[in-house]
């Protein structure tokens, strides 16, 4: 399963380029601003857009006939359904990781330009910064958890179309998520890192069952 | 006998299609080559790809190694190498990384070997696959394919593409693979060419069916073709034809055995057959 993993990174990494530009130009224009809603946008963004860019990958993968291929190697239906998963959740790591870097050289140079206006169960004022993250995550995880059983299901070649379903129903699903949060737990300061926590514990239930459901689609799959 | 690959009886139909493969049946003995001889649409890919489970079959068996290979055989994928017949690895890589990916993939993956491959094959390490033309990505299929020592190759089409000369040398690479008496090849192929140069037995199938299989040797030194008008043909045993053919002023007659004709049939034109003849009169002919 390693070459597995490695294939995947390798297709990912060399359609960074225009994602690259684009930390550059942003990551350039937050330090300078410090712009709260600018730093928003690039969180949310940054996260979503570079595990969304190794989505593209399976489009390439369908294109040449590698989803073919794969099926003779040494490997399981499990262990390729599995590379796709791990591999995913890596680039939403690592798409945390630089917006957690431009988030705290924004913090630096600026101060604390995302503060709410209430203190939580520790009376400590709360940051903004845990919602911007547990919610630019938590869509991430929940796109590649809708798009990979929908284009193991509908075909890869459908997968610009998949791609957009899944982004905008991801940003419907975590509204929903969050509204449940509010009614199912309260929506009081003193609630606030259990809403965060069940918001982001449903995501990667979902990524699970969402790997289950992908693995029960393409062990039947022909090429 | 021993077999690497036996095929008995493997049916696959594709509901939206007329086109079936249909109770296909043959034999790879351990140390040879077998062509598998067809018509673009025939059933070759088909048949590779049930063989790999790529496909699902409704019916038949398809034993590798003695061994009927299920998902979870990966032993028995590591002891197969495989080319199709198009460039099935993303064009944003480079051979050199193509080489980690396979070496994270095969327990067995030399890189040495493959880099060996790559220089004989004048494929550069660092030139991105893209950038490769279809001979180009053939070339480094086959070498994908032989740097995990494989004992079996699946080549579907894996010559077309190839200009004469680099045929040629792929054709010597094969012929030195099977050197080994545990190794053999199934080499899926229209190239008739090809398949003369190298194969032990050859396989024709057409519309899902096999319609012959016999040794490449019988069919060139021994099956030969009656050549006659109407009426003669009308002299010639029934038993003894295997397809026949009218053509514009003759009617073409395949017999198994053409030195047995000439004894019978002393007044009629028996030539040698080549494959590409053998394969005319069987798709186009009469069948017996």
């Amino acid at each position: 399963m390693k070459g597995l993993i490695l294939d995947n990174f390798y297709k990912t990494i060399n359609s960074m380029k225009l994602f690259v530009l684009f930390v550059i130009g942003a990551g350039i224009a937050l330090l300078v601003t410090g712009n709260d809603t600018l730093l928003e946008l690039f969180v949310y963004i940054a996260i979503t857009a570079l595990s969304v860019t190794a989505l593209s990958g399976m489009r390439k993968d369908s294109d040449a006939k590698w989803n073919k291929y794969e099926l003779t190697l040494p490997v399981t239906r499990k262990h390729i359904i599995s590379s796709k998963y791990i591999s995913y959740l890596f680039w939403v790591f690592a798409g945390t990781v630089i917006a957690l870097v431009f988030t705290g050289l924004v913090v630096i140079i600026h101060g604390n330009v995302f503060v709410y206006g209430f203190r939580d169960v520790f009376r400590i004022w709360i940051s903004g910064y845990f919602s911007l993250f547990t919610l630019g995550i938590g869509i991430a995880v929940m796109v590649g958890a809708l798009f990979y059983p929908l284009a193991y299901l509908l075909g890869a070649d459908k997968s610009e179309t998949l791609l957009v379903i899944s982004v905008i129903s991801s940003v419907g699903l975590a509204i929903f998520l969050i509204w449940l949060a509010n009614r199912g737990i309260g929506s009081e300061a003193e609630y606030y890192y259990m809403r965060l926590g069940a918001f982001i514990l449903t995501c990667f239930l979902m990524y699970l069952a969402s790997y289950f459901i992908a693995h029960s689609i393409y062990k039947n799959k022909e090429f | 006998m021993e077999y690497i690959l036996e095929v008995l009886n493997l049916t696959k139909q594709f509901p939206r299609s007329d086109f079936s493969l249909d109770n296909v049946s043959f034999s790879i003995p351990y140390g040879s080559i077998m062509g598998l001889v067809g018509e673009n649409g025939a059933g070759k890919t088909t048949t590779i790809s049930c063989i790999l489970n790529a496909l699902t079959k409704d019916h038949g068996t398809v034993k590798l190694f003695g061994k009927e290979m299920m998902d979870e055989d990966t032993d028995i994928r590591e002891d197969i190498g495989v080319v199709f017949d198009a460039n099935n690895f993303s064009g944003n890589i480079t051979a050199n990384q193509l080489s980690k990916v396979m070496e994270g993939i095969y327990s067995r993956w030399d890189h040495k070997l493959f880099a060996k491959y790559l220089n004989a094959f004048k494929l550069t390490p660092h030139q991105k696959i893209k950038t490769y033309s279809k001979g180009m990505s053939m070339k480094l299929a086959i070498a994908v394919a032989l740097s995990h020592s494989p004992k079996l190759l699946l080549l579907d089409e894996a010559t077309s593409g190839l200009d004469p000369v680099v045929r040629d040398t792929m054709l010597d690479v094969f012929l030195d693979f099977v050197q080994e008496d545990d190794h053999s090849i199934l080499l899926s192929s229209h190239i008739t060419s090809d398949l003369e140069k190298i194969a032990d037995y050859i396989t024709f199938i057409h519309n899902g069916n096999i319609i012959l299989t016999a040794k490449k040797d019988d069919l060139i030194y021994k099956y030969g073709i009656i050549r006659c008008k109407s009426s003669e043909f009308m002299k010639i045993d029934k038993e003894d034809m295997i397809a026949s053919r009218k053509r514009d002023y003759q009617i073409d007659v395949l017999v198994e055995d053409r030195a047995i004709a000439r004894q019978k049939y002393k007044n009629l034109v028996i030539d040698q057959a080549s494959i590409d003849e053998i394969m005319l009169l069987l798709i186009k002919g009469e069948r017996r």
